[in-house]
């Protein structure tokens, strides 16, 4: 998919684990998991919002657009 | 969607359904046995009734094995002849009657096809049922919009307006065989291809529902998707 979702290097400078993060911005680890995997379809803004302010990071940071 | 519970409609169609399957599933059992011991022995005292108008097997009335094929009758006149006093007409007519005959089995080709036509219908019967079953199983559990519900919708569709198809073939080549041997005073028995476009809308309907499936499963999965 052309969008990345850059989850896992954020986590590893942040030094937190994806249950941490899943407990902080209250979704499942399980859909934690389908975004970092780049499986998810789409993302709300509220979720989007969550994780900025728990990864102290901006969107662009998070999402990253790749040509395929 | 969470598994409904015991009180639930689709908790209670799902036992209707199993209740239904199990007892056409064992009639079509019996119904089989008694045609493979026809072959070899005497029948007397069944009561065996191709599609339409019923599948039943029922008790001898007076010792003698009876068929109950569909007919369709034209009535001569006078026999036909109607009043209704009370409104002043008395020149009424009965033209067209759809009922059944009753008449003795006689072991041969006609009574063996007949009984391979009602087991072959109550087998379609199970198969259709058996996919509604499984469609109402997956409400029960919370999880209709799957890919295997519009498959089954679609057969469950195109089931009914094939069944209403052939119906309206055996009955007119019923009719038919009828009208060839059979003569009855003050009627004629008449052979029709009467298509019911009822039943054929029905079956349009759940074509309908299945491509709403098949759409609610693309959400389905989509919003299973979305964090």
């Amino acid at each position: 998919m052309p969008i990345r979702v850059n989850l896992d290097y954020l986590l590893l400078d942040r030094k937190l684990t994806l249950t941490e993060l899943a407990d902080r911005i209250g979704i499942t680890i399980a859909n934690l998991s389908v975004l970092k995997t780049n499986k998810a379809r789409a993302i709300r803004f509220s979720t989007l919002e969550a994780l900025c302010r728990e990864l102290n990071c901006a969107p662009g940071d998070l999402l990253e657009w790749t040509r395929e | 969607m969470k598994r409904a519970g015991w009180g639930s409609i689709s908790f209670q169609l799902v036992t209707l359904l199993n209740i239904v399957w199990y007892t056409v599933a064992g009639v079509l059992a019996v119904t089989c046995v008694v045609v493979v011991a026809s072959l070899f022995a005497d029948i007397r005292g069944l009561e065996l009734t191709p599609l339409p108008p019923s599948f039943g097997v029922a008790a001898p009335e007076h010792n003698n094995w009876t068929i109950t094929i569909p007919v369709s009758l034209a009535v001569n006149p006078p026999t036909g002849t109607a009043s209704a006093p009370s409104l002043g007409i008395d020149d009424g007519e009965v033209r067209d009657l759809r009922g059944s005959l009753r008449f003795p089995i006689r072991r041969g080709p006609f009574f063996l096809a007949n009984a391979v036509l009602l087991m072959l219908a109550m087998g379609f019967f199970l198969w259709i049922a058996g996919q509604l079953r499984a469609v109402v199983r997956t409400v029960r559990d919370g999880k209709p919009f799957t890919a295997l519900n519009a498959t089954r919708m679609r057969r469950i569709g195109w089931g009914l307006i094939i069944g209403e198809l052939v119906i309206a073939i055996v009955v007119f080549f019923e009719s038919s065989y009828a009208m060839q041997h059979f003569s009855i005073e003050g009627l004629r028995l008449t052979a029709r291809f009467d298509l019911s476009v009822f039943a054929i809308v029905q079956g349009m309907i759940v074509l309908v529902i299945a491509e709403v499936f098949r759409a609610g499963t693309r959400l389905d999965e989509e919003q299973s998707l979305t964090v």
